[in-house]
């Protein structure tokens, strides 16, 4: 049930290679999703705060 | 007077105590539910967002014959669709909710539906489309979320108990904020069929009651055939204490003494503490979830407008519509693995793992209304911190009441048990409730059992 969306892979490496904001807002649009910037400063943070840890702590 | 010309008898601040005076025939059922639809007129806390009309009479020899419910506008009842905090109803496919039709069989008449934030979406009752919720308490006292008029509704005494919903803490956060009992059992023990849907790997069906026993009946008619625990469950505990969160720290200082002093109480000595280090990426593995769920869920009102989704529920389906599935996948993928983990590590050695419910005391409303001028961001997200991963883990958890502040504002504790332990749990926090509590239940006075008597 959870679509999947395009966007690669993240790692704190691959985050600061691109610009965050413009990818999300862009991924948003193709999705047909119209945000306001500062849901989009929202999505930018969230997106941050979930990215998984350089060393992903496994169960 | 009664129609019978006799005195009035109160009723009963507990399930309870209804029961019994009703069995009694100190009570009957006709009169009891009569007093309860009755006060269902002044709702000066804003939390009935439906009532039904008076039900036919109910067989008296029912368990919950006479016993008055209300429940989060979340589910479907008898043919009404539930509005989730909307204006509108929001179309369901299920008939109906087999939980609430238990309880309904059992004898319980479904009073009304319970005001909550919009799809379930928040840590508090904030939401554009009603009024906020009264703190039956104190009102200027935050009311937390997203049951947020199932608390407000039992610490009123506006029902004997009420269904919530419980995603990261939907439950608990309410129960804790208003002085009541919140309980959610572990992982689909109760089915969440006839619910709206928030994140559905996460949601579970809640109860918020009075008291610890009134929580016990209702759990023994919605889950009859739930193991026993396999121990006694008479005490004494084997507890173990979490006091300091890995990101924010310890708890203020009345929460810490008040904690330690309980866990000493319940424990016969100073209850060992332990750090749970592991709580953070539980979190932040929850919260992937949990975003990424609600953003599926809400996908066509995202992209089409409609229905028109308020700045809440747009802050977590939003960001959701951007994480990448890798993320979701893993979290899902690891989620079996953690919980056996964890509940080695924190719950291998001991019966129940105590942590604070709230890092802070119940915070102002106008600290974590978003839309306030002194909207506190910091007092908005302590609300939370403590939840969101024990549904990541599927664990049984309640908030109960052991104490209040300087302001007299509750201090709660998170019960966390084993999966399948929930009659543990429940039997331990009854203990705890008499200990510290008495018989006369958590709230001995609802204010809408008081206006009840001249009904």
């Amino acid at each position: 049930m959870v679509r999947q969306n395009t966007l690669p892979p993240a790692s704190p490496d691959r985050a600061r290679e691109i610009d965050l904001a413009d990818a999300l807002h862009g991924l948003l649009v193709a999705q047909g999703i119209a945000v306001s910037a500062q849901e989009l400063r929202g999505a930018v943070r969230t997106w941050q705060r979930l990215a998984p840890p350089v060393r992903d702590m496994q169960p | 007077m009664s129609r019978a010309g006799q005195p009035h008898v109160a009723l009963p601040a507990t399930l309870a105590g209804l029961q019994a005076a009703i069995a009694a025939g100190t009570l009957t059922p006709g009169d009891a539910l009569a007093r309860q639809q009755a006060a269902l007129a002044d709702d000066r806390w804003h939390c009935l967002t439906h009532v039904f009309p008076p039900a036919s009479d109910t067989p008296g020899h029912l368990p919950l014959a006479g016993i008055g419910l209300a429940h989060k506008d979340i589910f479907v009842i008898g043919g009404r669709q539930p509005h989730c905090g909307t204006a509108q109803a929001v179309p369901i496919e299920d008939p109906g909710t087999p939980a609430i039709a238990r309880l309904e069989a059992a004898g319980a008449t479904t009073l009304a539906t319970l005001t909550m934030a919009e799809f379930a979406c928040g840590a508090t009752g904030e939401n554009p489309n009603v009024e906020r919720p009264v703190n039956p308490l104190d009102a200027a006292a935050a009311v937390g979320g997203s049951s947020s008029g199932s608390a407000v509704a039992v610490a009123a005494g506006l029902c004997y108990g009420a269904l919530g919903t419980d995603t990261a803490g939907s439950v608990r956060i309410p129960a804790a904020t208003c002085g009541v009992f919140g309980f959610k059992p572990g992982a689909d023990v109760i089915p969440t069929v006839g619910t709206h849907p928030l994140a559905p790997t996460l949601d579970t069906l809640g109860l918020l009651t009075r008291s610890v026993d009134d929580a016990r009946i209702l759990f023994g008619v919605l889950c009859p055939t739930h193991p026993a625990p396999m121990r006694a469950v008479s005490g004494p505990w084997r507890l173990r204490l979490a006091l300091e969160h890995p990101r924010i720290g310890l708890p203020a200082p009345a929460i810490t003494a008040a904690l330690r002093a309980f866990a000493h109480e319940l424990n016969g000595a100073p209850a060992p503490e332990v750090l749970l280090r592991e709580l953070p990426e539980l979190t932040r593995l929850a919260d992937i979830i949990l975003h990424t769920e609600a953003a599926s869920v809400h996908a066509q009102a995202l992209r089409t407008g409609a229905p028109v989704l308020g700045a809440l529920t747009r802050a977590i389906t939003v960001p959701g519509s951007t994480l990448p599935a890798t993320w979701y996948h893993h979290a899902r993928r690891d989620q079996s693995h953690w919980r056996e983990r964890i509940v080695q590590a924190w719950l291998g050695d001991c019966d129940v793992l105590l942590t604070p419910l709230l890092p802070d005391s119940v915070p102002d409303w106008d600290a974590v209304d978003t839309r306030s001028p002194t909207f506190a961001p910091k007092a908005l997200l302590g609300l939370f911190a403590w939840t969101g991963f024990v549904n990541y883990l599927g664990l049984p958890a309640a908030s109960l009441p052991i104490g209040t502040d300087a302001v007299g504002r509750p201090i709660s504790v998170q019960i966390l048990a084993r999966p399948g332990h929930e009659h543990l749990l429940l039997a331990f926090a009854a203990q705890a409730e008499r200990l510290r509590h008495g018989d006369a239940g958590l709230v001995p006075h609802p204010p809408a059992l008081a206006a009840s008597l001249s009904a």
